[in-house]
């Protein structure tokens, strides 16, 4: 494995020194930068639980701290032809413990009307500080190749093919070497106002050498819709999808289906509405303990408005789960209300932001000693700044703080993933 | 005296161990039961601890393993009072241990920190951003591709951590990562918005082009001509800038020809000639209402309700006149042009 990541660095810098004089029409985009990233959880315990009455402690923060890495990172993208058909890149990341290296590659032909797409990745990470466990050296692969065909000029078919692999070094029951395979077929139709209709069906395989448990064959169809109208527009998607183990008792096994709607309707002076809706359905086929039927509903409106660029909406979430014939007796049903907040800013090439908030409550329909109901806080954001066109800082954070009615059960979580990077 | 008081005292006592007698042993049938019962849920509790388990030794869940562990602990502790008799204190300690058990399996499922529920909300993730990348293929915006790749990194740490079974990080990262391609989606999907924006306002400038033509060619006006020379070059290069993906330039291309076009039909048709044509208008459709003759049918019909529109683009045609709209003038009266035209078409027809 290691002579494979060892390969993979070599042609990192074969591609570079290849590229050292590079051909009229080419294009290459080299940026070295640093980035950070931060993991962490925190939550409490009540020591009254744990050791008994006697305890004189009350609670006990417990810290986790997954992830506090600073890294360094060089990213090569090579275009030798200037109509960027045939795009190569490189990636090169070391932290404290790990290297990592990726290799990219893009074709994207045109034959006639029709159009092929072809992505392809080779990763490898290995660890060089510190003693090495169970997957931390691993070679992940992937490929995909997809054909465009138009059948008139508004009716467009496609297929697409897709592999991908992983292999580590030492395997462990969670970190198995497996391949995947999968097909895609579908049309695509263009509307005279813009709107979109995408249909698709698809077949995935999954193979694990090593345990017949972990295989699976996941088939369905998924569709999308982009329509307008007059004073909007709205977006469609719906999915669903078989997933099959093949094993005994169909454990594991479960019929999904989700429907994502999105509807946003134009007032006067720049103000808007949105409604989002979420539904999603799973039904397992096996009866073990803990997967059990369920129906997720969610639902978003705010009021918004766009001026310039910046969009900023403010409204209600609303989320209601529901679990069907539950064995052990206290399902996961709940519903939970917020107030949400975003706000977005897009400037052309420059800077693209979005922050989420949602402050909420979710009430348990079953509470016991181990959860109870809580109140919510969730914070996300994305942001990408490219200042005097060489330097690139991005961001994207989460964090989530839950205060339970028992408050031995308080939590919050942060993440943190941070890049800044210089366009040589 | 004494023997009949023997034998009453002898059978008072007998009668009361049998009333004694008669409970106990009934009761003890109704125990045998008890204790039967008790037995089987024992051991359904003892499967429903070795079934919970794996399922939360899996879900590396820190709350799920202590109530499993209290769980079993009280399952011992009614084993061990079942064994030594005590049936009563054994029963709840049994009750208690299945409830543990089940608040044990409850905590590993509540926040979804099973291996099955990570591995499909790590698969969705994967898709989902399948979908982001498929969205800005062809889109040039370099932030949303270092998005992506942030995204796609994250992705990646994803993985990792659930190979490390640690769950909750994982989880967290895919609901990020989730967020993160909806976000590209949708300004993906803006992207499209605007350019379908653009194509009508494209479709309306190109009309408006037209009718400068049309107006320019029967006005033969130097000034007039030079401004829709502009007016197209404008509109070409606004085409040009929208096929290269450049929606700011294509968008002031296109206010521009817009602007030219409008010059170019003052240039020939000022407020006087607006309203001097609007006249004329006028007149024509009096003239036409004036010819329709009763009883002249479908075709009388047809040519009075097309008349009524000319009057009604008129009317607008006025008031724009009077706000200085040139544009909009300009269009409604090209709208009652072709409705009288249309009217006497039907009259002609009819006569």
């Amino acid at each position: 494995m290691r002579n494979c990541g060892l390969g993979i660095l070599l042609s990192f810098i074969a591609l570079a020194g290849a590229i050292g004089d590079s051909a009229l029409g080419s294009e290459l985009d080299l940026s070295v930068g640093v980035g950070y990233e931060f993991i962490s959880q925190e939550y409490f315990l009540d020591s009254l639980v744990q050791s008994g009455q006697d305890s004189l402690a009350a609670t006990t923060a417990l810290k986790t701290t997954y992830l506090d890495d600073l890294k360094a990172q060089l990213h090569l993208k090579y275009s030798p032809f200037e109509d960027r058909k045939v795009l190569l890149g490189s990636q090169y990341e070391q932290t404290s413990e790990f290297v990592r290296a990726k290799l990219l590659a893009d074709y994207r032909p045109r034959f006639g009307r029709s159009r092929l797409d072809i992505t392809s990745e080779l990763d490898w990470r290995g660890r060089y500080e510190g003693s090495v466990e169970p997957g931390d050296d691993y070679l992940l692969g992937q490929t995909r190749a997809r054909l465009t065909v138009p059948l008139s000029g508004s009716v467009s078919a496609r297929w697409q093919l897709r592999a991908d692999f992983v292999d580590f070094d030492s395997s462990s029951s969670f970190n198995y070497d497996h391949y995947r395979l999968g097909a895609k077929a579908g049309i695509g139709k263009f509307f005279a106002d813009f709107s979109m209709l995408d249909i698709d069906l698809f077949l995935v395989t999954r193979r694990v050498p090593d345990s017949s448990e972990l295989n699976y064959t996941n088939f369905g169809a998924e569709g999308a819709f982009l329509g307008f109208y007059a004073n909007g527009d709205f977006d469609l998607f719906g999915r669903t999808e078989w997933k099959d183990y093949k094993q005994a008792g169909n454990k594991g096994d479960y019929w999904r289906a989700e429907l994502e709607g999105r509807n946003k309707i134009r007032l006067a002076d720049d103000y808007f509405t949105l409604q989002e809706i979420d539904f999603e359905l799973s039904l397992f086929g096996g009866s073990d303990l803990i997967s059990y039927d369920y129906t997720r509903l969610g639902f978003t409106a705010l009021l918004g408005v766009e001026k310039h660029g910046l969009t900023f909406g403010l409204g209600g979430d609303f989320e209601h789960q529901s679990e069907i014939n539950t064995e052990i007796g206290a399902g996961d049903n709940y519903f939970e209300a917020g107030l949400a907040a975003e706000l977005d800013y897009i400037r052309l090439d420059q800077f693209f932001g979005s922050l989420e908030s949602v402050w909420g409550y979710r009430k348990l329909e079953n509470e016991s000693d181990l959860q109870s109901s809580f109140s919510f806080e969730r914070l996300d954001l994305i942001a990408d700044w490219k200042l005097l066109g060489v330097i690139n800082l991005n961001i994207l954070l989460s964090a989530e703080w839950e205060w339970h009615t028992n408050k031995g059960e308080n939590s919050q979580v942060f993440l943190v993933s941070s890049g800044l990077s210089y366009c040589l | 005296m004494n023997m009949k008081n023997q034998i009453i005292r002898s059978v008072v006592i007998w009668l009361i161990l049998a009333l004694v007698a008669a409970p106990v042993f009934s009761q003890s049938e109704t125990d045998n039961g008890a204790i039967n019962n008790l037995r089987h849920q024992l051991g359904q509790v003892r499967d429903l601890l070795d079934r919970a388990k794996d399922i939360v030794r899996s879900s590396n869940n820190p709350i799920a393993e202590r109530a499993l562990i209290e769980a079993m602990k009280l399952w011992e502790n009614a084993r061990d009072n079942f064994d030594r008799g005590r049936y009563r204190i054994a029963a709840f300690l049994c009750r208690q241990a299945g409830e543990k058990a089940k608040a044990a399996l409850s905590a590993a499922r509540m926040a979804e920190q099973y291996e099955g529920a990570v591995v499909r909300r790590l698969e969705r993730a994967g898709e989902l951003l399948d979908r982001a990348k498929e969205a800005i293929a062809s889109d040039d915006r370099q932030n949303l591709h270092a998005i992506y790749e942030s995204a796609r990194h994250n992705l990646d740490r994803a993985w990792e951590f659930y190979r490390s079974r640690i769950y909750k990080p994982a989880l967290k990262l895919a609901n990020q990562v989730e967020k993160t391609a909806e976000k590209i989606i949708s300004a993906s999907r803006d992207r499209i918005r605007i350019e379908e924006k653009f194509q009508r306002q494209l479709e309306k400038v190109n009309q408006l082009v037209e009718q400068a033509r049309m107006t320019v060619a029967d006005c033969d006006r130097e000034a007039a001509r030079h401004l829709l020379q502009q007016a197209e070059k404008s509109f070409g290069i606004a085409q040009e800038m929208e096929r290269e993906h450049k929606p700011k330039a294509a968008l002031q291309a296109l206010k521009r020809a817009r602007q030219m076009a409008i010059e170019a039909i003052r240039e020939c048709q000022g407020m006087e000639q607006m309203l001097r044509r609007h006249e004329r208008l006028r007149t024509q459709a009096d003239r036409l209402s004036d010819m329709i003759s009763p009883g002249s049918g479908a075709s009388g019909d047809a040519a009075r309700k097309l008349i009524r529109q000319a009057y009604e683009q008129l009317d607008l045609a006025r008031e724009h006149i009077d706000k200085n709209q040139v544009e909009q003038a300009a269009a409604s009266l090209k709208a009652a042009q072709l409705a009288l035209s249309r009217a006497e078409r039907h009259i002609s027809n009819h006569q």
